[in-house]
């Protein structure tokens, strides 16, 4: 026994010495799982054995209990409650696992919730240990809340993996033996890293909010070092900077802590051109994005998504991403609500999930971002992503086809708003082929419960007296669509249906990308469509009108990619909303 | 008289708040959604998703905040029932958590700004005050210490959103142009001014030559304040009316306070 002590202690000294400070990464993007989420394990209280051995594949583990991850007890977020309080600060769980040919173990993460410490060993190795450290033969454990997953990759460990046969073992520390709550709760994940997770450089975002035929920003977060610099042409050059026709240091710093957000506004930019950037700093160069910027011929025709309430629910949000992806539209209108409390941890979350409408090729989608309610900061568009500081602006898209304006339900609606509005519209309205708006505020709501959107519909007059074709909504998680509508202020419904008039506006929405779904019960007589189910708009806009499909978030994986000769063709595995009226509804051109 | 004007704040503030709460859902609704707290409780409770949870939630969320609202509305008659003090208290503690969970709630919305936190003072302590005079009717100074802390916290509260140390509400710069027209300057600016005087009176109310004053102003400007959500919006008494009166405790309890005031103005002028 004595040697057995001195031989794990030698261990765990190596094991100190050699371990490196980990921090867990963003969520990776998860292909499937190894050890899936409570999963049944073999766990011991405080074995006497050392995690070398019960960590091998042949370890006689007969006389450990079996039992479904996560383990452990307080805080009532327990699948197998462990009887360790006042006993033992030491729970060890193990599980044997296979990789089968083209599982690269490069691609394996770990993810897991604990409270408080852990190590991680594989076959007998040591891999890592977080929270918890060994020095002059004393141990200390840090204290540690079991709140969301986090991710750990073991792309670097690759070795230590077998073809066939392994097995992790991982033993979890509490801070102390009284301690209130213990949890270990692991699954073992193959995945890529989001993309530029890993990077000095990440949370790359490309923001419309000015002329998107010449102009774009470049928005990304500095994590370490000095802002980079955009390197960018019409020509791909790929990562050799240097190459690059134009480069442009950032113009804005904003420090918004632990993030720096560094904004690139590019200018002088041809319409309907595909460009081609990456960014370097001191020490690294990013990944070769590319983006498209907008058509100025009247003639063209592109496709465009809308929808918000990304709010909670990021698995479901993250689907959603990944849908844009593959649909490769020329921009999104996101319609406020990303976050559900305007803290910087959520944007971080966001911005990293927004990643995954990145394509495979470096391809970004174009981002015009509204201000929700939950967006409780007045600036916070304005600070992340470089919109006006009153978050409300408009742009062309095609000389006279088309005009979008993002609006701001969560100032005045009149006032400097309306009157800027106002006065758009009015010298917009003749020229102008299709007048598009969208906003967070559903003018109303079609969820009871919800109170009329007294404030955006101050602009309603405005959209039928200049014949505004189409209002995107959000806020209320439910998805509908209207008949062409008329304000009507003294109705009950505060709208009427108005058939051939070319002033009318349809109205869809209410803002399904990932936030808890409501009951779509509210209907009004002139509502054409609504249902209940996490979605988006995707809109094709031509000179004879703009269609419409409504987009059910599935498995992206399923969806294939949009065909450049078809951008408006539905790809296999793409679920679409068949509601009454059909499927694509067309806002056809009234000029 | 005070008595009766306590109860009847009680009464109202319950089933304002018990019909929105019904009616116009809660912001409790947030603390549902909280998909961080939540997700390891609903995955081991419950052995399903987040996803799942967030997907088939909404229908149970109603119907628990429509018992809320219904609690709070019947327990408006709480005061004015011939039950004994232990009864009536143990009664009114359901209404008192709801209460307290919609201000808790509305909080966590906000970001745990102070503000948000001291503006629902007035609301969520009015059933406390009554509890108070119900079992310590003698302790007058107590009472009138408590209910000038409650309407200074709350003073203090808006007063911090007018002055924009948190960011102005659109409603306040919305209500303000609707009601009187000034531009978005001007109105920012007025409601500025309008939150330095809530600072003010919300100290100037411990300060004894300066107390009446103050709390004259509370009335005045705690009524209007609550007129002016029915004010913007005159066509729409479900909800606005019914915001107007869950804010009765913003200048009635100032006015019972001044009741009190007066009564023991009249009373030292009779005495000898």
């Amino acid at each position: 026994m004595h040697f057995r002590y001195i031989v794990y202690s030698c261990c765990l000294l190596l094991g100190h010495i050699a371990a490196v400070a980990v921090e867990a990464q963003a969520a990776p993007v998860e292909s499937s799982a190894i050890i899936e989420q409570q999963s049944e394990w073999q766990y011991r209280l405080a074995p006497k054995d050392s995690p070398a051995k019960y960590s091998a594949y042949a370890y006689d583990a007969s006389d450990w209990e079996s039992g479904w991850a996560g383990f452990g007890y307080g805080d009532d977020d327990d699948k197998t409650e462990v009887d360790m309080r006042g006993r033992t600060t030491r729970l060890a769980i193990r599980h044997r696992f296979e990789l089968s040919d083209g599982e690269d173990p490069a691609q394996l993460w770990l993810a897991i919730r604990y409270d408080d410490a852990f190590e991680l060993w594989i076959n007998g190795k040591r891999l890592f240990a977080k929270g918890v450290s060994h020095k002059d033969g004393k141990r200390k454990v840090d204290s540690h809340e079991a709140k969301d997953w986090e991710y750990f990759s073991l792309a670097e460990y690759a070795d230590v993996f077998t073809e066939y046969r392994n097995c992790i073992a991982i033993l979890g520390y509490n801070v102390g033996a009284g301690s209130s709550d213990f949890t270990l709760d692991p699954k073992l994940i193959l995945g890529t890293p989001a993309p530029g997770s890993q990077s000095r450089m990440n949370k790359f975002r490309v923001v419309w909010s000015a002329d998107p035929t010449t102009e774009a920003t470049i928005v990304w977060n500095q994590a370490k070092g000095k802002p980079g610099t955009v390197h960018y042409g019409t020509v791909d050059h790929l990562q050799e900077v240097a190459a690059y026709e134009s480069s442009l240091a950032p113009q804005r710093v904003v420090d918004q802590s632990p993030m720096t957000t560094c904004m690139a506004h590019l200018t002088g930019l041809q319409a309907d051109t595909e460009y081609f950037f990456c960014l370097k700093d001191e020490s690294e160069t990013s990944q070769r994005f590319k983006f498209r910027t907008a058509p100025s011929d009247p003639a063209a025709s592109f496709t465009f998504i809308a929808g918000g309430d990304s709010r909670n629910g990021r698995k479901v949000r993250v689907d959603a991403n990944r849908t844009v992806a593959k649909l490769r539209p020329l921009f999104v209108a996101f319609t406020g609500d990303m976050i559900v409390t305007d803290r910087i941890d959520k944007w971080e979350a966001w911005l990293d999930d927004w990643q995954q409408t990145i394509s495979e090729d470096g391809h970004i989608v174009p981002l015009v971002p509204h201000r929700g309610n939950h967006e409780g900061n007045p600036l916070s568009m304005y600070q992340t992503f470089g919109t006006p500081r009153d978050a409300y602006y408009a742009f062309s898209i095609g000389g006279d086809l088309f005009r979008y304006y993002a609006l701001n339900s969560e100032i005045p609606a009149n006032g400097a708003q309306g009157e800027w509005l106002d006065a758009d519209l009015k010298s917009h309205h003749d020229s102008v082929t299709h007048l598009v708006a969208g906003y967070h505020k559903p003018m109303r709501p079609h969820v009871e419960g919800k109170p009329e959107g007294s404030n955006p519909f101050r602009w309603a007059d405005s959209f039928y007296r200049y014949g505004l074709d189409l209002a995107l909504e959000s806020d209320s998680h439910v998805m509908k669509r209207t008949l062409p509508l008329r304000p009507d202020k003294d109705g009950e419904e505060g709208f009427s249906h108005a058939a051939d008039d070319s002033n009318a506006t349809v109205y869809i929405g209410e803002g399904c990308w990932g936030a808890p779904l409501r009951a779509a019960n509210d209907g009004k007589s002139w509502t054409l469509a609504k249902g209940s189910f996490n979605g988006f708009d995707w809109m094709h806009v031509t000179p004879e009108s703009i269609e419409i499909k409504t987009v059910r978030v599935g498995d992206p994986a399923q969806v294939e990619q949009v065909q450049s000769g078809a951008i408006f063709q539905t790809p296999k595995g793409l679920q679409l909303w068949e509601p009454e009226g059909g499927t694509v509804l067309v806002v056809p051109a009234d000029k | 008289m005070i008595g009766v004007a306590l109860r009847l704040c009680v009464s109202i503030t319950l089933l304002a708040r018990g019909w929105l709460t019904y009616r116009w859902d809660s912001p409790i609704r947030g603390l549902c959604w909280h998909e961080e707290a939540l997700t390891p409780l609903i995955e081991a409770w419950a052995g399903v998703s987040w996803e799942y949870y967030a997907a088939h939630s909404d229908a149970a969320i109603t119907t628990g905040l429509q018992l809320g609202g219904l609690c709070l509305m019947v327990s408006a008659i709480l005061p004015w029932l011939p039950l004994g003090r232990r009864w009536l208290t143990l009664l009114a503690l359901p209404a008192m958590l709801v209460l307290g969970l919609d201000a808790w709630a509305r909080i966590v919305a906000s970001g745990y700004q102070h503000g948000s936190f001291l503006e629902k003072a007035m609301q969520c302590g009015t059933p406390w005050v009554w509890l108070l005079a119900l079992h310590r009717s003698e302790a007058t100074r107590a009472l009138s210490l408590v209910i000038r802390l409650l309407a200074a916290a709350t003073f203090i509260g808006h007063g911090l959103y007018a002055v924009g140390y948190h960011p102005v509400p659109w409603h306040y710069q919305s209500m303000t142009y609707d009601i009187t027209g000034m531009s978005t300057e001007s109105t920012l600016l007025f409601l500025r001014v309008a939150g330095y005087l809530d600072f003010a009176v919300a100290v100037a109310i411990f300060i004894r030559p300066a107390e009446r004053w103050a709390l004259g102003y509370m009335v005045l400007w705690g009524g209007a304040t609550a007129l002016a959500r029915y004010l913007s919006q005159p066509g729409s008494p479900d909800p606005w009316l019914v915001e107007t009166l869950v804010r009765t405790a913003h200048w009635l309890l100032p006015l019972i306070l001044l009741g009190c005031w007066r009564l023991k103005l009249a009373q030292s002028s009779v005495e000898p």
